[in-house]
């Protein structure tokens, strides 16, 4: 196992279920990775496949065919045996906490030290670390049914990570949890990745919790994979509507919607016309298009709603606008855009009353 | 100052015997109790690792031996330990008498507890234990550690149950010559209509049940968390 082995590889993963209302190819042909250090983001709405790909990650669910590598090794064809010292390097944390009523918060992240036999002074040393890292050490003692959620959540981490594992896998760890909290849960992801260089896999149907930690994402649709890359190169220039779809959330495409109901269509559009949303990626987002646009094309242009998004820092400008004119100089400009690499998706095309009368006759 | 005599005139004349049944029903109670419970809680423990998505899943052994202890649940005990004249002939000598009526009060109760015991199991959350699984922990010590421990009020409580059905089984059994509190308000509370033991045979009772539930319940609080 080299250093440049990835320290999580699944190849050509394939799993189907059989149930008596049919089969459910739940994992196609799935192939992604992670190196050390990344924040790899797995996305897709419930029932996209997530939950069984994070489990064969660990091989609590076995994959049909392809392969799993963990830092190099490939642990498809291992025994239950050896498979258990794997999953000892391999952390995972739930949605519901899974914590051990009947134990203290001390005890609970103990759990996996005493399984392993080690020494009280080991146990007492790590686990004390952990809780400080946690910011929990005030809570040792207590119960879990005595502790919020996120405070949960920080003992399931803790509990995750007292073995030193190299990667942690997260499935939908803060889906049961307030905004505020999930960021502050977020935040101490981003702290263990930044400083332990952990390496965090994680599984959500949030774009917003992909949005803040994540360098590479995955986007999970009905068993594939529907794109991956970097967070910058799949939100900047998203391909398959799936993931176009999950990002409406961000560009807040309801309020476009809203708009488009509640204003009259004839007062902003003169001639032919289309609602456009524009991606403006990197330094483009600082461009005076708009006016560029309005000059050369000497068409109409009404901004209806924008926004700016700092994805891995860079910007990137998202722009709702009505464009109208003549029919040949919007596609003009639209053309344009598209040629300095704006992203252009039309959302609506809308004609004038006078255009709508020609049409008639 | 009350008239023991003058109320419970029986029970005065006979309290040395009366003593001697309530140590007779203690002991059968006892001794069945201890066995069953440890027989019952590995059957339970067996029934859930070995059901659909357990540890140890196993469908057909599941389902054979979740219909073997119905067939013996829906036998009412007094024909159970009528039918099981021979067998318990066969295993302790004699089918009368404390003896006789210990392994019958083990087979009526073992597939009651073992059902308990299953309900109180399956309360553990099915996450933890996938937590547990994920840790890379085995799986003999996830039962130990998890299914055991995280359920052990739930157990407490099962026990409890279990050892008050024992009662009313010991009461049944002394009714078919096993001896104790049951055979003793029978053969002079009924038989001889000596209305005061019946009575104070079942103020016993009530006090042994209520001190056991209470004590049950204590140390089940005790353990919640």
């Amino acid at each position: 196992m080299g250093e440049s082995a990835p320290v999580m590889e699944l190849k050509n993963l394939y799993k189907t279920f059989r149930t008596k209302a049919g089969t459910i190819e739940a994992l196609k042909n799935i192939s992604i990775s992670a190196e050390t250090g990344d924040i790899l983001g797995i996305i897709g709405v419930s029932g996209a496949g997530k939950s069984t790909l994070v489990r064969s990650i660990n091989m609590l669910e076995r994959p049909d065919s392809g392969e799993v590598y963990i830092s190099g090794n490939n642990i498809t064809a291992l025994s239950e045996k050896n498979l258990m010292e794997i999953r000892q390097k391999i952390g995972m944390i739930f949605q519901h906490f899974n914590l051990l009523k009947s134990k203290t918060v001390y005890e609970n992240i103990a759990f996996p030290l005493r399984y392993l036999r080690k020494s009280r002074s080991e146990i007492s040393r790590k686990v004390g670390a952990m809780l400080e890292i946690v910011d929990l050490t005030d809570k040792a003692h207590s119960y879990p049914s005595q502790l919020s959620g996120g405070q949960k959540q920080r003992v399931a981490i803790a509990r995750a990570l007292v073995t030193e594992p190299a990667i942690l896998l997260s499935d939908e760890a803060t889906s049961a949890l307030d905004p505020q909290t999930t960021d502050s849960i977020l935040g101490l992801l981003e702290k263990l990745n930044g400083e332990f260089g952990l390496t965090v896999v994680l599984i959500t149907h949030e774009m917003d919790v992909v949005k803040k930690i994540c360098n590479k994402v995955a986007v999970l649709d009905r068993g594939e994979v529907a794109e991956q890359g970097t967070l910058w190169e799949v939100f900047s220039n998203p391909v398959s509507d799936i993931t176009k779809k999950m990002l409406s959330g961000l560009f807040k495409l309801d309020n476009i919607h809203y708009i488009l109901k509640n204003i009259n269509v004839d007062e902003i559009i003169r001639g032919w016309g289309a609602i456009v949303h524009l991606l403006f990626r990197g330094e483009k987002a600082n461009n005076a298009y708009i006016a560029h646009l309005v000059r050369k094309f000497g068409i109409e242009v009404s901004i209806l709603y924008g926004n700016i998004e700092i994805i891995q820092t860079f910007p990137l400008g998202s722009l709702f606008i009505a464009i109208s004119g003549d029919r040949e100089q919007v596609g003009k400009a639209l053309d344009f855009l598209r040629s300095e690499d704006v992203g252009v998706t039309i959302l609506k095309e809308l004609h004038d009353r006078e255009e709508r009368r020609e049409e008639y006759f | 100052m009350i008239r023991w005599a003058e109320y419970f005139p029986n029970v005065v004349e006979m309290w040395q015997d009366l003593l001697k049944s309530l140590g007779e029903t203690l002991v059968m109670v006892g001794i069945s109790g201890a066995l069953s419970m440890f027989l019952g809680v590995l059957l339970g423990i067996v029934l859930v690792v070995s059901a659909e998505g357990g540890l140890y899943e196993n469908k057909g052994f599941n389902s054979v031996t979740g219909k073997l202890i119905n067939v013996f649940r829906s036998i009412p005990f007094v024909i159970l330990i009528a039918l099981m004249v021979p067998f318990t002939r066969l295993v302790v000598g004699t089918s009368i008498g404390l003896r006789g009526a210990i392994l019958p009060m083990v087979v009526g109760i073992v597939p009651f507890i073992s059902r308990v015991m299953e309900q109180a199991l399956c309360e553990v959350d099915k996450g933890v234990i996938e937590a547990a699984r994920a840790m890379g922990i085995s799986k003999p010590y996830i039962v130990v550690h998890i299914l055991i421990q995280e359920s052990l009020p739930g157990i407490v409580r099962a026990v409890v149950i279990s050892f008050i059905s024992l009662i009313g089984f010991s009461a049944m059994a002394g009714a078919v010559g096993g001896g104790g509190l049951g055979s003793f308000a029978i053969r002079y509370g009924y038989a001889r209509y000596m209305l005061d033991i019946t009575v104070v045979t079942v103020l016993i009772l009530l006090l042994m049940v209520n001190v056991l539930q209470g004590l049950g319940n204590f140390i089940a609080k005790k353990m919640t968390h």
